[in-house]
């Protein structure tokens, strides 16, 4: 088990929720689309990779856990809103859209992919390993959301406008997924995660690749430097919804073992 | 109290201009367990094409149990009497209900001659049910050792087992303390 001190100890926990916090939210918002999803197979393979989604925040709440002395199952359902570090366009709402759904996605797993793949290397063996691992799920689910937007943006006049329209809307959304959490310039400095000065651009070209293959031209600029949303815990209506509806059950009795 | 709760999805029927799509072409789905088990037939989906058959076949079929293989292709390729010169995977269904499983490979021109070769070289004078055959090439393969079908995080809730397990324990649960309840009735009763 590693040991940091209590600044970087504090630093660690908060990348790890963000990490966490923005899979379980996208897994929540997800899973919304069980039942009604488009097509029948859409509706399981959608359904299945929220459930992936869940497990992975799982995984990270377990690890993170490990720190802040809680259960996973607290950290994931007991926090303060501003506790949370997600990024705002996981939780922000599809109005049941399946393009607006699939833009989501799509901005988001290329970004826990390049995140995963750089967090691979850290010097927190235990976060390693466990990204390590995760990078070869996270492929499933990358490939799966580029044929999507392949699909849609090649299908017809309609879905081709329909799939520019939801990734433009969630451009701006996406862009804050890049906001880093406290303490990051820390962990940094400490030699535990590399800088990831780079990692927008990196990530620019996954997505603007897959336009090009799509046929689709989208603008997506970075955030301002100093713009702060989601990852400092100053949360969208829509997160606050979101919220509401996952703690629902869990402050019902919070000591129900399940 | 869920506040705002989204059950009711706003459905908006009348918004498309794009016709629904009822007719996708079907594909059957077959999957491996282990790396010396035969292929055997899992099901079957709707998809656009073949790029979309395999990402809802890796979810679809690929997640219920450990996978390490996975074949897809057209039903109408794995049903059809004509084709090309081609190596032939071919399948036997030995009794109506069973799933069709791999036997082997034949070299053959058509669907047609596969199946006799199949009746050959693997079925004999048994008795079988169906025979299917589709050319290698037209058939989409997913090896789970370099392109990942069964998950490596823990995906237990995933699985029947684990929920009847959990379940099961609830029950007894439940069961203990209504046998604790008509005790303590019976008790007062004597008591009082």
């Amino acid at each position: 088990m590693s040991t940091f001190n209590e600044a970087t100890q504090q630093a660690a926990i908060n990348l790890c929720l963000s990490i966490a916090d923005d899979k379980l939210f996208l897994g929540h918002r997800n899973s919304n689309w069980t039942g009604i999803a488009p097509i029948l197979e859409a509706d399981i393979a959608f359904s299945s990779l929220a459930q992936d989604d869940i497990a992975h925040a799982s995984a990270i709440y377990e690890l993170v856990g490990s720190l802040m002395g809680d259960s996973a199952d607290d950290i994931a359902y007991g926090r303060k809103p501003d506790a949370y570090l997600c990024a705002d366009i996981v939780t922000k709402d599809d109005g049941f859209d399946w393009a607006n759904a699939i833009a989501r996605q799509f901005y988001c797993n290329h970004f826990d992919l390049l995140r995963f793949e750089r967090l691979s290397n850290s010097s927190w063996s235990e976060l390693a390993a466990l990204c390590k691992r995760l990078v070869v799920e996270q492929h499933i689910q990358v490939n799966h959301i580029n044929d999507w937007v392949m699909q849609l943006a090649t299908g017809t006049t309609e879905s081709k406008e329909k799939i520019a329209h939801a990734l433009n809307e969630y451009a701006n959304e996406a862009s804050m997924m890049f906001e880093t959490p406290y303490g990051f310039e820390l962990l940094i400095e400490d030699g535990i995660v590399n800088s990831s000065s780079d990692i927008f651009d990196a990530w620019h070209k996954r997505v603007s690749e897959q336009f090009n293959r799509a046929g689709i031209e989208i603008e997506v600029k970075q955030r301002s430097v100093d713009a702060q949303g989601g990852r400092s815990g100053i949360h969208s209506e829509d997160f606050n919804e979101s919220l509401r509806e996952l703690q629902a059950v869990y402050r019902e009795d919070p000591t129900a073992a399940w | 109290m869920i506040t705002n709760p989204r059950i009711k999805p706003p459905f908006k029927d009348d918004e498309l201009e794009t016709q629904e799509v009822n007719a996708f072409p079907v594909w059957e789905v077959f999957t491996q367990k282990k790396e010396t088990d035969a292929h055997t037939h899992a099901g079957s989906l709707s998809a656009p094409n073949a790029l979309m058959a395999a990402n809802f076949a890796r979810e679809h079929y690929g997640q219920d149990q450990v996978c390490r293989s996975m074949w897809i292709g057209l039903r109408d390729d794995f049903k059809s009497k004509d084709g090309c010169e081609d190596t032939y995977e071919v399948f036997v269904q030995w009794n109506a209900g069973d799933r069709h499983v791999h036997v082997g490979q034949v070299g053959a021109a058509s669907g047609e001659e596969a199946e006799a070769m199949c009746k050959k070289d693997f079925v004999g004078d048994k008795e079988f049910y169906t025979i299917w055959t589709i050319p290698h090439q037209a058939m989409n393969s997913i090896d789970g050792e370099e392109d990942m079908i069964w998950r490596s995080t823990d995906q237990s809730y995933r699985l029947a087992k684990g929920y009847s397990k959990i379940v099961r324990q609830k029950w007894d649960a439940i069961r203990a303390s209504k046998d604790v309840d008509d005790y303590q009735k019976e008790d007062l009763k004597d008591t009082f």
